[in-house]
């Protein structure tokens, strides 16, 4: 009986231990609003976000020069009044408001700005949508590229020799000067100007963008500095990433200090985000959310039980398996608090259009001619309805149908298997005879697959060809697609600004992003003629004549529908608006008990 | 000799109820998705997106035959087939489940077979000659598989299919599917041959120290020969019972890459794919009943008889159960 | 005794080492780049700088540095997470882990052990027959299935814990009770084999014939010896289940380190990898010893190195 003896008083230690855990837990209550993120936060620094999740926190903690109307998806005056823009559209000057105010009560200076946009441009801060910038500001390409030039010829020499010495101290010296060159500064404390190289009609829709948002200077002693340049050895401009956590206090850091309605009170690692109102905000007190919880749950069924329970207010995102069951209750009418607008996006595939040889085996999508057969043979309306499912619009469009005022859509390819058929045997593979296996590279999500599956049936049936599935994992899927092992690849974008070029880029000669390989001299012409074109009317028929030429002719991608986002909202919130940019600014959210 | 003792096995596995039991279920499973086989393999990924997607279970014709057709020419057997083909509803798809199930089986099952013959090659010759060597050498290989055990399983799961597929598909010529179900029991089986290997040399090492095992040493028979001729056929027993045992961990194993998204790439179905579909399905609104309810009872029912049929081939071949072998 | 502890800690250490090695080998085979985003491409100067930033354009000196910083328990920062660097990621997920994991630990062996000796007491019987059913139902189910069902009928419909997540002692039970199934079929299947090995055994059959009490003979004699593989098993099982299951840990969103081994993986991120392998070994082999000593105080025949 002593064995059994001492396995009671482990068990009681045990438990004993598992209550000690527990006296330590995180117990200040349930916040005002709850919504659900279901893949944790990558990174809350603004330079660097990509995360649909970590910009809805960081648009709440932050506010930009203007920022977007949540009803009509426009942008309005945020932390400054409506700019006062020059008479030949290149010269935007922004008032910061009076009452702007960090969240230590510091007001918010021009140079805040001028602080956010250059590490926007900074090789090493910069993240993915430094182009914001560098397309349209003066200057800003020329000193991105010179530092990025910079970069690269001091990693190439030994750190610490007399060569990379020389090297580096040349650099920066020339820092300040060459950034004078760049188009946005602080002209007086509270106006912050910008010239861009051309008149831009959405260049006040970027600024509400969170790269664009403004830092507090306190990280500045957070900087990872060689020699007092402000730049690591390498020549790059890194901070400490703790800085954007509320409780960092290394060297006197007085934790992240933001400038939105909110403030970020508490932060763990993949359990739990609070928001709290931010008291130098202004009309802070007529904030009806004092605190804002973000509650993580990996799995989206969870998050759905859990609303379906009443512990979270707002759902996002409801990708689940059953989202097309979901759809239909809110279509019907039969749960008003269920949304599937539609979004700023469009569902794609891409075809290698550049390269004779995949993985050793021929690729046959070089061929323009087996790429338009392999759109004509896919019923998309078929895979929109009966495979999605989501209220998704079928489209063989790139561009997102009736987004953009005044931009006339050019018709897609309507599904015509006999066509295909003729056309595939014109390029000689009459009966899909000869192809060999097709490859069909997507990242594992049962969305992805089940349209995969379905299209590869639809060709198999249509065309007669054999088609491999190849799911793959996020990062070796980009790593693929990127170096182009892919004959079909799965990709889908969401626009980053109201204009066509943020789809149409994708395809232009040498953009960064054009996974497909896909040049066309004609449809270069066409986009370069619209960038230079002043009248709005005529460079927005260009661009149309533009899109009608990928989705009509060279055809670098099958275009199959413009997305949805199932989202829900507790009916005793308001205030919050399902729109095309899914933008949720949680300031304007009242909440019943 | 060998006789008697293997028909007094025969006798005592089938005094064992539930092994037998465990024997029938499998057989008549085996048969049912033999004989589907030649359907089941062509038809599985036949879809219907118009009229059958996630068409509850029935007995009504569902989706025309000619939709079918194109893949066999009409037989008895195959209107049958295709009569039976909602019994089990269908998919998100419209594909008959029923049908996926059949070969979904299959594919299970021989992920699981190879998995075990891999296990049994690598883990025998691996334990077994660790414990022949025995002093360094033994020592040095039991911490290979102590490190071994150490490593992330996803990370090399994700290694091999990167390094194996494209020279199997080379290899396989236009037999993108097969490559990636062997490239997912080679990763099974990498790893379930470490448990093999030790149960292996704790046998041998407790052989070795026999009477029988000294004599033959003491008349001068050597090594390898002492191996293959009394030690091997002593170690039948052990290893039988745990190779039937490592097919239900193996067949698990799939299941758990599928919910990861590493396992079996579809549309070849298989019994974790299947099952991971469904149980995505459930919730609160609508109930899918039919796509968690069949995957998952052929899964456990399929485990079940496994392990039933594993642990009376252990009663049978070694009456004083052992603790070490049992799974 | 001291002795062979201090012995077996070095030759883990020496095994941790090649663990690290042997995964730093998979880790730079694999393509891919940990600063690709899933969308947008990175312009490649920017990309060459960061490796050269984070030593990752060398891999022997990135081999060594990890090391070195893993040695006083700084694993670097992560790829994924950039805000946050390993050792935090491991600090706030492992805690989870080892409560969650102790819990069902204790549930498995405070259910599995007394199962598996009433089975073995009443061999073929109702309860045997019946413990076995719910034993290899525990075994053959995926965790996923059993935590989904698990979660639909007792936070669903029945509503008495909730949903998921972490924090509150309710959150506790579910997870730790699905994550203790199959450790409580292994525990059961392994006392009830062990005690039919002991009750057929010589020196039972003796006390039987000294006319001791059954109810004494089982549970002082037969079950010492039964419970000795159990002991060995529970070393093994305890480090698995207190690095916690990226299954349970997903179904019942608990924010546990369980996630970490499978997603950064999945990822890519070159830093968790490494770190949560690392941890993991080091908990396999700290466990493997406590057992082992533990095995040689229970039972004295056996010095230090069973296995």
């Amino acid at each position: 009986m002593s064995l059994f003896r001492t396995l009671m008083v482990l068990s009681c230690m045990t438990l004993a231990l598992i209550a000690a855990a527990y006296s330590i837990g995180d117990g200040d209550g349930r916040a005002d609003f709850t919504y659900v993120n279901s893949a944790g936060i990558g990174t809350l620094d603004p330079a660097s976000i990509t995360w649909k999740q970590d910009i809805r926190v960081a648009s709440n903690i932050w506010e930009g020069l203007t920022i977007l109307d949540p009803r009509t998806g426009a942008p309005i005056a945020g932390a400054a009044e409506l700019p006062e823009i020059s008479a030949d559209g290149l010269t935007y000057t922004f008032s910061i408001r009076l009452d702007a105010r960090w969240s230590n009560g510091d007001a918010v200076t021009a140079g805040d700005f001028v602080r956010g946009w250059r590490r926007a441009i900074e090789p090493g801060s910069a993240g993915d949508y430094a182009f914001f910038l560098t397309d349209h500001v003066v200057g800003a390409r020329a000193y991105y590229e010179w530092r990025t030039a910079a970069v690269a010829d001091l990693s190439s020499s030994q750190t610490g020799s007399d060569a990379w010495r020389a090297r580096f101290s040349r650099h920066a010296a020339l820092l300040d000067e060459r950034f004078a060159g760049v188009g946005f500064r602080a002209v007086a404390s509270r106006t912050f100007e910008v010239r861009l190289v051309a008149p831009c009609s959405y260049f006040l829709d970027l600024c509400a963008f969170v790269a664009l948002l403004p830092i507090h200077e306190s990280i500045e002693d957070l900087r990872i500095d060689c020699e007092g340049s402000g730049i690591t050895a390498e020549g790059l401009v890194v901070y400490d990433p703790q800085w954007t956590k509320p409780d960092y206090d290394e060297s006197g850091y007085p934790g992240l200090i933001t400038n939105g309605p909110y403030l970020l009170d508490a932060w763990a690692f993949q359990r739990r985000l609070r928001m709290r109102v931010n008291p130098y905000f202004r009309r802070s007190d007529s904030l009806s959310c004092r605190t804002i919880d973000m509650a993580v749950y990996g799995d989206l069924n969870a998050a759905i039980l859990a609303y379906e329970a009443g512990d979270v207010d707002f759902l996002p995102e409801m990708d689940v398996s059953y989202g097309h069951e979901l759809a239909g209750l809110a279509m019907s009418g039969a749960r008003p608090d269920f949304y599937n607008p539609a979004v700023f996006a469009t569902y794609f595939y891409l075809f290698n259009c550049a390269d004779a040889t995949v993985e050793g085996r021929r690729n046959p999508f070089v061929d323009a001619r087996v790429r338009k057969a392999f759109v004509l043979a896919l019923d998309r309306r078929l895979i929109a309805e009966r495979v999605v499912g989501r209220g998704e619009r079928p489209s063989g469009n790139v561009v997102p149908l009736g987004c953009i005022a005044g931009y006339d859509s050019p018709r897609g390819l309507e599904y015509d298997p006999d066509e295909a058929r003729r056309l595939l045997a014109d390029a000689g593979y009459p009966g899909g005879e000869g192809l060999g296996e097709i490859d069909l590279l997507y990242n594992t999500g049962f969305i992805h697959e089940r349209v995969c599956t379905a299209m590869a049936e639809m060709w198999k049936r249509e065309l007669g060809v054999a088609v491999v599935l190849r799911g793959k994992e996020a990062k070796t899927f980009s790593e693929d697609r990127k170096q182009r092992r892919f004959m079909i690849a799965r990709a889908g974008w969401y626009g980053d600004y109201g204009d066509p070029t943020t789809f149409l880029d994708l395809f232009a000669t040498g953009n960064g992003n054009n996974d497909s390989g896909h040049s066309d001299a004609k449809y270069d012409d066409l986009l370069r003629e619209a960038a230079q074109e002043t009248n709005i009317a005529t460079r927005l028929s260009l661009l149309a004549a533009a899109e009608s030429r990928i989705i009509r002719e060279t055809l670098p991608a099958l275009p199959l529908y413009q997305a949805t986002q199932m989202l829900a909202i507790n009916p005793r919130v308001s205030g919050l608006y399902p729109n095309a940019r899914l933008v949720f600014p949680f300031r304007y959210v009242t909440t019943k008990p | 000799m060998i006789d008697t003792r293997n028909s007094l096995a025969w006798r005592r596995f089938r005094r064992n109820r539930a092994a037998c039991l465990g024997l029938v279920v499998m057989v008549g499973l085996l048969l049912m998705s033999a004989l589907a086989f030649p359907f089941s393999s062509r038809w599985s990924n036949v879809q219907d997106l118009q009229g059958a997607v996630r068409a509850a279970p029935t007995l009504r014709v569902v989706t025309p035959y000619d939709a079918y057709e194109r893949a066999l020419p009409d037989s008895l057997l195959g209107a049958g087939m295709h009569r039976v083909a909602g019994l089990a509803g269908y998919d998100d798809l419209g594909r008959s489940l029923l049908f996926r199930l059949c070969l979904g089986w299959l594919v299970s099952l021989g992920v699981g077979l190879g998995a075990a013959v891999m296990a049994v090659v690598i883990g025998v010759s691996w334990g077994a000659t660790a414990a022949m060597a025995g002093g360094r050498v033994d020592a040095a290989m039991m911490r290979i598989v102590d490190i071994l055990y150490g490593l992330p399983y996803v990370l090399f799961v994700i290694l091999l299919k990167v390094v194996l597929e494209p020279p199997l598909r080379t290899v396989l010529h236009g037999q993108g599917h097969l490559a990636n179900v062997i490239i997912v029991f080679v990763a099974i089986g990498a790893v379930s041959w470490l448990t093999m290997a030790r149960v292996i040399r704790g046998q041998v090492l407790s052989l070795r120290s026999r009477p029988f095992v000294e004599a033959a040493y003491a008349s001068g028979v050597g090594r390898m020969r002492v191996m293959w001729r009394h030690l091997l056929p002593n170690l039948v027993g052990p290893i039988a019972v745990y190779a039937t045992l490592v097919i239900p961990q193996a067949i698990l194993q799939e299941s758990f890459l599928s919910f990861l998204g590493i396992g079996v790439v579809p549309p070849t179905p298989s019994l974790g794919l299947l099952a991971t579909d469904g149980v995505q399905a459930v919730n609160s609104f609508v109930g899918f009943w039919w796509l968690i309810a069949f995957p998952c009872g052929i899964l456990v029912l399929t485990l079940l008889a496994l392990n039933f049929i594993g642990d009376g081939l252990r009663d049978a071949l070694d009456p004083r159960t052992d603790a070490v072998a049992i799974f | 005794m001291i002795r062979t502890i201090v012995r077996r800690l070095l030759v883990g250490f020496a095994t941790l080492f090649c663990v690290y090695a042997f995964t730093f080998l998979m880790v730079i085979v694999i393509p891919g780049n940990p600063f690709a985003s899933a969308d947008r491409n990175m312009p490649p100067e920017v990309v060459r700088a960061l490796e050269a930033r984070y030593d990752m354009d060398d891999n022997g000196a990135y081999f060594v540095q990890f090391l070195a910083g893993a040695t006083h328990l700084d694993f670097g920062p992560s790829f994924q997470y950039k805000d946050w660097t390993c050792s935090q990621i491991i600090a706030q997920s492992l805690p989870v882990s080892l409560t969650l994991g102790l819990l069902a630990m204790l549930i498995a062996v405070l259910v599995g052990v007394p199962v598996g000796v009433y089975s073995a007491v009443w061999r073929d019987g109702w309860f045997d027959l019946s413990a076995l059913g719910f034993v290899l139902i525990g075994i053959s189910l995926p965790t996923f299935v059993t935590g989904t069902m698990l979660l639909t009928v007792f936070a669903v419909h029945l509503k008495t814990v909730p949903i998921g997540g972490w924090g509150t002692v309710m959150h506790l039970p579910l997870p730790a009770l699905a994550l203790s199934l199959p450790f409580m079929a292994y525990i059961a299947r392994l006392t009830r084999v062990g005690m039919l090995d002991a009750l057929g055994s010589d020196f039972v059959r003796t006390a039987v014939a000294k006319g001791l009490p059954k109810r004494v003979v089982i549970f002082k004699h037969v079950f010492k010896v039964a419970f000795l593989p159990v002991l060995s098993y529970l070393g093994p099982a305890a480090a698995q289940a207190m690095t916690g299951s990226f299954v349970v840990e997903k179904v019942f969103s608990v924010p546990g380190i369980g996630q970490h081994f499978v997603d950064s993986a999945l990822n890519l991120d070159r830093g968790l990898i490494m770190s949560t392998v690392l941890v993991y070994a080091a908990i396999v082999i700290v466990f493997n010893i406590a057992v082992d000593t533990l095995y040689s105080f229970v039972d004295p025949r056996i010095q230090g190195s069973a296995r």
